[in-house]
């Protein structure tokens, strides 16, 4: 059989092919372009705006302004308030995100149990994950409150002392509390990853002798480890742009709360808005923005180098959407 | 072109030129020229519990032809408009802190000749509290008016509870005879009251140490907090120490509302007027308040202004009014509202309701006096208003954002880890390197 091609042919071929290909891209161009463009105008523009800023002395009212080049980061890295609410920000997520991760898997496999009312527990678990934040956060505020609150009208009931919840280094336990109590969403992801462990996999351990330890450590967590390091850095960046809670749980309401926020509270993005709107120093405050940005850029990057041999993946990442 | 046949190359072009649009867009309402933005009607960026909408109406009834948007006054939003050239036609601020900022920026419109012009606005008839709105480039007080107060107090002023100072034993003050700071003290110790860990009746009311507290008590001392040039403060100085140390002692011995033991509802209101707190910290405008609630009028009563030294001088931390931007287009219309909102019917409202004093003479006739408290508080007041001074702050840095950073510091002090000595070096440190800031900001 001739195989050989003859030049109409190809001249006929070309441009049907090109022309597949041209509706291929321009439908992904149109699919992406609303998550493209709003990138561009939401997040590449006000980074763009805020490295400028950041850049002078500006104080964000004043028609007046220079340029100070890199003296913002200089100020920053040498301000020790800075470093200090940075370290908050690194024991918050330190404390938060094994707690999180743990918590909300130990959930999800006691809910994975097949036991009476499962669904009830499910539901009830994650339910404070759906409370908004400002609702959960003042709510726990009011019960920790020193007068009034539930939490010392217990303490008072056994006759201890009532506690400064809200005042001192105690305040960073209970924005720890407040930060635990949207456990429940973490449990739902967790109890969807162990839903699509194989059955196979775990019924052959068990025939190979593993107990109910040894499956767990040798099948299951294997299997949901990608879930676990996706929550890991997910929960991670989350806390470590902790503000609303921290905020919030200042004695003083609004805006106006920030100069007021505990010491022990005071973590990096409390820090960022007060420089922003107590100080007006929108220059400094710029500059700590793009430092953090790093910051969160070098800890995703980490994760991902140190998570590489304890991640099990089913397919390889790198061979992954290869036809 | 159709989107099936759209190039990469032409996507991306597309995404560029929204994106310099955008830029282009927001550097072009950042340049606008002075009077950019709306063609007819006001934007007023104020309160809408004080320009509310009955307000709205008597001044659509009277100006038909001038609409007007009520902005919510928001800082944050207000920061971002003026950012963008684009700032509201007035705006409501506190005169006798803001005045010298908004003025040196170039940010707020010299009212001087249309006041000299206004009928509703006569010089001779203006209360000197409306001086706290003028600024000369170095001093606050004189030259030229960038505003028009809407209503005002002394604001060093307090009200105490007669009941519980006089079962308390406490000095109780005169019109004629104001309390010493270390008087006021002693008397909080006594009528504050203790029960189970808790404090259920604070004697004091609450304090903070602000620039604007710490300068008037300084003023009663003939002496200032900012230098003559306003480039730096310093409070060091035996009266500076003097002032903070009062502000420790109170707090150390919880005997009001602090920075180390806030007060929950955020002002001196709620634990006045349920008999939790034995004083308020206010001036004549909190009768309006007291007004409200027939139990609360049979106690509340008007004081002085306390003294740190020898001298009388009892000054306003507000002198609440409005400015009109630089930018306006709209400037002859912003300025026909605010001499109407502040001295026109408006005004005669406001006064009838004791919410605060006039910014006119000729409307204080129209304050309340018909319950004892009304007619106390007018008499303690009328030997009040001799002792009115501008006390002149700093065009470099907000007061708000000097006040933050002395509350970042103090509890260290209020918690015994700093001497007052300490605890005055810190603070001078951090307001004179936010003023410095400014001071550069400014080519200084």
């Amino acid at each position: 059989v001739a195989t050989t091609t003859t030049a109409a042919q190809v001249e006929t071929r070309q441009p049907v092919r090109l022309r597949h290909r041209r509706t291929a891209s321009g439908a992904f161009y149109a699919f992406i372009s609303p998550w493209l463009i709003g990138t561009i105008l939401l997040t590449l523009f006000p980074l763009g705006y805020a490295l400028r800023v950041s850049l002078t002395n500006w104080d964000g009212i004043s028609p007046k302004f220079a340029w100070v080049g890199l003296q913002n980061y200089r100020d920053v890295l040498a301000d020790p308030t800075t470093w200090a609410s940075l370290g908050r920000t690194l024991l918050l997520a330190v404390i938060v995100v094994p707690l999180t991760i743990a918590g909300g898997l130990g959930l999800a496999l006691m809910v994975n149990q097949k036991v009476r009312g499962r669904s009830l527990y499910r539901t009830l678990i994650y339910l404070p994950a759906i409370v908004p934040a400002v609702a959960a956060t003042l709510t726990w505020k009011l019960l920790f409150d020193r007068d009034n609150g539930a939490i010392n009208g217990l303490l008072a009931l056994v006759g201890l002392p009532p506690v400064d919840w809200l005042a001192g280094n105690i305040v960073f336990v209970v924005l720890i509390v407040v930060m635990l109590w949207g456990i429940g969403g973490g449990m739902i992801i967790n109890l969807a990853a162990l839903q699509d462990v194989p059955t196979e996999l775990k019924e052959a351990a068990r025939l190979d002798g593993a107990g109910t330890s040894a499956i767990f450590r040798h099948v299951t967590l294997p299997v949901i480890s990608p879930i676990l390091l996706f929550q890991a850095i997910t929960v991670t960046i989350a806390v470590l742009q902790t503000f609303v809670p921290a905020l919030l749980l200042s004695p003083v309401s609004g805006p106006a709360g920030i100069t007021a926020v505990p010491q022990a509270n005071q973590v990096y993005m409390i820090s960022v808005y007060a420089q922003y709107f107590a100080y007006s120093r929108y220059g400094f405050a710029s500059a700590m923005l793009w430092l953090f940005f790093i910051v969160i850029l070098l800890i995703t990057f980490i994760f991902f180098k140190v998570s590489g041999r304890a991640v099990f993946y089913a397919v390889d990442p790198s061979q992954e959407g290869r036809g | 072109m159709s989107i099936s046949t759209i190039s990469r190359r032409g996507f991306l072009g597309l995404a560029a030129g929204a994106v310099a649009a955008t830029a282009v867009g927001c550097s072009a309402s950042g340049g606008q020229a002075p009077g950019g933005g709306k063609a007819a009607g006001l934007q007023v960026m104020s309160q809408a519990n004080e320009i509310t909408d009955e307000v709205l109406a008597q001044w659509k009834s009277a100006h038909p032809d001038i609409p007007i948007t009520l902005i919510p006054y928001d800082v944050t939003r207000l920061n971002a408009m003026l950012a963008a050239g684009t700032p509201p036609d007035v705006v409501r601020d506190l005169g006798a802190v803001a005045t010298p900022y908004l003025a040196s920026k170039g940010l707020a419109l010299d009212l001087t000749d249309r006041v000299a012009k206004s009928t509703l606005l006569a010089e001779a008839d203006l209360f000197p509290i409306n001086d706290a709105w003028r600024w000369d480039g170095t001093t606050q007080g004189a030259g030229p008016r960038y505003g028009i107060v809407k209503d005002w107090s002394q604001d060093m002023m307090f009200w105490y509870n007669k009941d519980l100072w006089e079962e308390g034993g406490a000095t109780v003050p005169t019109a004629e005879k104001p309390l010493s700071y270390d008087l006021l003290l002693d008397n909080a110790e006594k009528l504050t009251v203790r029960s189970g860990g808790k404090t259920t009746q604070y004697g004091l009311f609450g304090t903070q140490p602000t620039v604007e507290w710490i300068s008037a008590m300084l003023a009663t001392a003939d002496a200032k907090l900012f230098s003559d040039d306003l480039k730096t403060a310093d409070f060091t100085s035996p009266e500076g120490q003097q002032a903070l140390k009062w502000f420790v002692d109170v707090a150390k011995a919880r005997v009001g509302y602090s920075l180390v033991d806030v007060n929950p509802d955020g002002w001196d209101w709620p634990p006045f007027s349920s008999g939790r707190s034995a004083s308020a910290q206010a001036g004549y405008w909190f009768g309006g308040q007291v007004s409200t609630e027939p139990k609360v009028a049979d106690f509340a009563r008007l004081a002085p202004a306390p003294l740190m030294g020898n001298t009388r001088v009892s000054p306003t931390i507000a002198a609440t009014g409005h400015w009109i931007s630089a930018k306006s287009k709209a400037q002859d219309e912003a300025f026909t509202f605010l001499e109407w909102f502040s001295a026109g019917d408006p005004a005669k409202e406001r006064a009838k309701t004791g919410w605060g004093l006039p910014a006119t003479k000729s409307l204080m006739t129209e304050l309340p006096k018909t319950k004892p408290y009304q007619v106390d508080a007018l008499k303690t007041q009328d030997s009040e208003i001799q002792y009115f001074k501008v006390i002149s702050f700093s065009p470099y840095a907000q007061t708000t954002a000097l006040n933050a950073a002395i509350s970042q510091i103090f509890p260290k002090a209020a918690k015994g880890d700093l001497s007052v000595g300490q605890l005055a070096d810190e603070v001078t440190a951090a307001v004179n390197k936010l003023l410095d800031e400014g001071v550069k900001r400014a080519g200084g």
